[in-house]
């Protein structure tokens, strides 16, 4: 099938055309500054690396939608002849929350039900939901699906996914753990049982997304049963900008102290947090790795919490699943940074991970592999979340043919 | 049509504390903002404090270094009223003086687009009063959005219709509060509204407290932080909104209501004319160094004349 990825943001859509057979990207793009005068629009043929680069006045989601189709459908440079070559349209949702445990074809109920979760997302929901409407006026005939980040956590038991907070506030706000990340996860799962040669739901895998946002997610039988990002995507590992898990009686004493109100005390946490924070240096781990380099301790001891807390996460995860067969890296950092990678495992030979040095070394830069000596594999995977929403898409859409 | 979405650009004609902060929420939600004063001087001292704000609530965590930057460079300043013209709305925030606002008003409306949406940020104003000032076809557009000091912290607006306001001012003016994430409080046209008449009745007994002996500064405003539970207490916050915009507002409420409350305390009016302006000038009832932050109460006492008519502390 071809199916077209659409992840909407407050101003920009990303977008890629994905056919799933051959599991090829044919053209990915983006517009950028949407709702701003100087809008830009760009998209590469993946064949022959064709560009197309525009600039314009792109008012709203419904005029970026339209650019999209007139994209991917440019009779020079697009990825198809006609529009009726698409067989449906996958739209990534941030947050189902307890609605949603799968992937669904989107209806007006479907809409509603994705607005109700904006309480729980204010952030992305709203502009997903928008970027939904306006792919749906414009390719009202096409069928388009809801691919939720929180979907592959559903399987979350009940012990891991309630805070130990009165229970009325589950009831009342749906206070919990959702977990993120999921379509990331899911993808990592498929792809190191494709490179272990195994069953997906045979593994008892620890998933590490490392990108700007980082999470990790215990994955037992190809099911995710634990995950480290929880209410909001905040909790858990070290990230770029963001603090991860601290003792939430800090932020209260620091919001007394420091005399800060809610908006400050997010923003600390969300965008002062991290490496960024920690180092003040920068959120950006090349950067931090290059000031390491020249002997920067505040790089260093940076790096070393972030290292120490995934370390400690993949413990946890083994404990979780009672087992590990496969520890597997993806995103920006996770793909790219070996260093890291073997720091973040260092120490774990009692659980069987042991790495392989120069194998580990060698995989950057898109590589995908094993590097691991010991019982446990490791594994560094591609990202994959649009193929993921491509092939999502395409699963509930054959099952909808099927169930006519 | 969507309001929301062909709002990239405002202009807001006055770079006073006010005119800043609304500049300043507005290039925050992405809108090109061209901010009007009188002379290159005074823009070019608006440029300078709304850095010096941004930067000190960079240190608060408020903002980081590139939303400052996208902040500031989201901000055009000039001294030509020309910049209404072009854009849907225009914002008026300068000081509360009736006369200067209806002259404003009109050269204001000569320029702009005749489909241009007047917001102004009065809160002891007549919008009716003030709009009736201006041809008729214009009357409709005119609406009061009164924005709370510092705007980029307090996520309320007041919301004011006059006798002439028409939908297209109000949805515009809802989707500007939307896009500033501001909860609205829809209010009767009537001076003071809700938050400027308790605010300034809170204000004007704590200045009189502290005059007649009752409490020291200190024990005023924490009493009413733990009160009220809020982040300041009264007499920090007036320094915060800046005293003669205190005086001023007083001083019109006095006039158009005569209730007692709301005469001046003549503490009040000594403090303003000795230019005593609260945070932006350095010194009101507390003292600040440059970057705004308040001194420490040790270096801040035995300066006078203001002690001598505080209680010992």
């Amino acid at each position: 099938m071809r199916i077209l990825v659409l992840n909407s943001g407050s101003s920009s859509v990303k977008y890629q055309v994905i056919d799933t057979g051959s599991q090829d990207t044919l053209v990915v793009g983006q517009v950028e500054r949407i709702g701003a005068g100087g809008a830009i629009l760009t998209q590469t043929r993946t064949s022959d690396g064709e560009r197309i680069k525009r600039s314009g006045s792109i008012l709203d989601h419904r005029d970026a939608i339209q650019s999209v189709l007139d994209l991917v459908n440019d009779p020079d440079r697009g990825a198809m002849e006609s529009l009726e070559e698409l067989d449906g349209v996958g739209h990534r949702v941030v947050h189902g929350g307890e609605a949603f445990t799968d992937a669904v074809i989107i209806d007006d109920d479907v809409e509603d039900e994705i607005r109700d979760c904006i309480e729980l997302a204010p952030l992305h929901n709203p502009h997903n939901l928008v970027g939904i409407r306006a792919a749906r006026e414009r390719l009202p005939e096409h069928p388009h699906v809801a691919v939720f980040d929180t979907a592959f956590h559903a399987t979350l038991p009940p012990k891991a996914f309630h805070y130990a907070l009165p229970y009325v506030l589950y009831k009342r706000h749906r206070i919990r753990r959702y977990g993120f990340h999921g379509t990331s996860h899911r993808h990592v799962l498929e792809r190191s049982a494709q490179l272990m040669d195994r069953e997906p739901d045979t593994l008892h895998l620890v998933s590490l997304h490392l990108g700007n946002g980082a999470s990790a997610c215990a994955i037992r039988a190809g099911q995710s049963v634990d995950t480290s990002m929880g209410f909001t995507p905040l909790e858990g590992l070290v990230m770029g900008t963001r603090s991860g898990d601290v003792d939430p009686a800090v932020i209260l004493h620091v919001m007394a102290r420091e005399e800060i109100g809610l908006s400050e005390a997010t923003a600390l946490l969300n965008k002062h947090s991290g490496l960024q924070g920690l180092s003040g240096i920068s959120g950006d781990m090349r950067d931090l790795l290059e000031e390491e380099e020249t002997g920067d301790e505040r790089a260093k001891l940076a790096l070393d919490v972030y290292c120490y807390r995934i370390r400690k996460y993949i413990g946890a995860c083994a404990a979780a699943m009672g087992g590990v067969d496969a520890v597997a890296f993806t995103g920006g950092i996770g793909e790219n940074a070996a260093g890291i990678r073997a720091r973040a495992l260092d120490g774990l030979g009692f659980l069987g991970i042991d790495v392989d040095e120069p194998e580990n070394a060698s995989l950057t830069g898109g590589e995908e592999g094993g590097f691991g000596s010991g019982r446990v594999a490791l594994l560094v995977v591609r990202s994959g979340e649009e193929l993921t929403i491509a092939k999502e898409t395409e699963r509930i859409v054959e099952q909808r043919e099927r169930d006519r | 049509m969507n309001p929301n979405l062909d709002l990239d650009r405002a202009t807001v004609v006055g770079a006073g504390t006010a005119g800043r902060g609304i500049s300043r929420a507005l290039a925050a939600a992405g809108i090109e903002v061209r901010m009007v004063e009188r002379t290159d001087g005074l823009l070019d001292r608006a440029r300078a404090a709304l850095r010096e704000g941004l930067d000190r609530d960079l240190g608060r965590w408020a903002v980081t270094e590139s939303e400052r930057d996208a902040i500031l460079a989201r901000i055009d300043g000039t001294s030509s009223l020309e910049a209404v013209r072009g854009v849907p709305i225009v914002f008026e925030a300068i000081p509360e003086d009736a006369k200067e606002k209806r002259a404003l008003l009109r050269e204001i409306d000569a320029i702009a687009d005749p489909t241009t949406v007047f917001c102004l940020n009065t809160s002891t104003l007549s919008i009716t009063a003030l709009s009736e000032m201006l041809p008729v076809e214009r009357r409709p557009l005119l609406i009061g959005m009164h924005f709370l000091h510092p705007v980029s912290r307090i996520p309320l607006v007041e919301l004011v219709r006059g006798r002439h306001t028409g939908e297209r001012a109000e949805s515009m003016a809802r989707a500007v509060a939307a896009r500033l994430e501001k909860e609205v409080m829809e209010v009767a046209e009537y001076p003071g509204y809700v938050t400027t008449r308790l605010t300034l009745t809170l204000i004007n007994e704590a200045v009189h407290l502290v005059m007649e002996g009752v409490a020291t500064r200190d024990a005023v405003d924490r009493a009413m932080k733990l009160r009220l539970g809020a982040r300041h207490g009264p007499l920090a916050l007036a320094d915060e909104i800046g005293l003669d915009s205190v005086y001023r507002a007083l001083d019109s409420l006095w006039r158009e209501l005569g209730l007692s409350q709301f005469r001046p305390a003549p503490l009040l009016r000594r403090m303003v004319s000795a230019g005593w302006l609260g945070e932006k000038s350095g010194r009101g009832f507390y003292r600040y160094d440059a970057a705004g932050r308040r001194l420490p109460v040790s270096e801040d006492f035995g300066k006078p004349p203001l002690d001598r008519l505080l209680p010992e502390g």
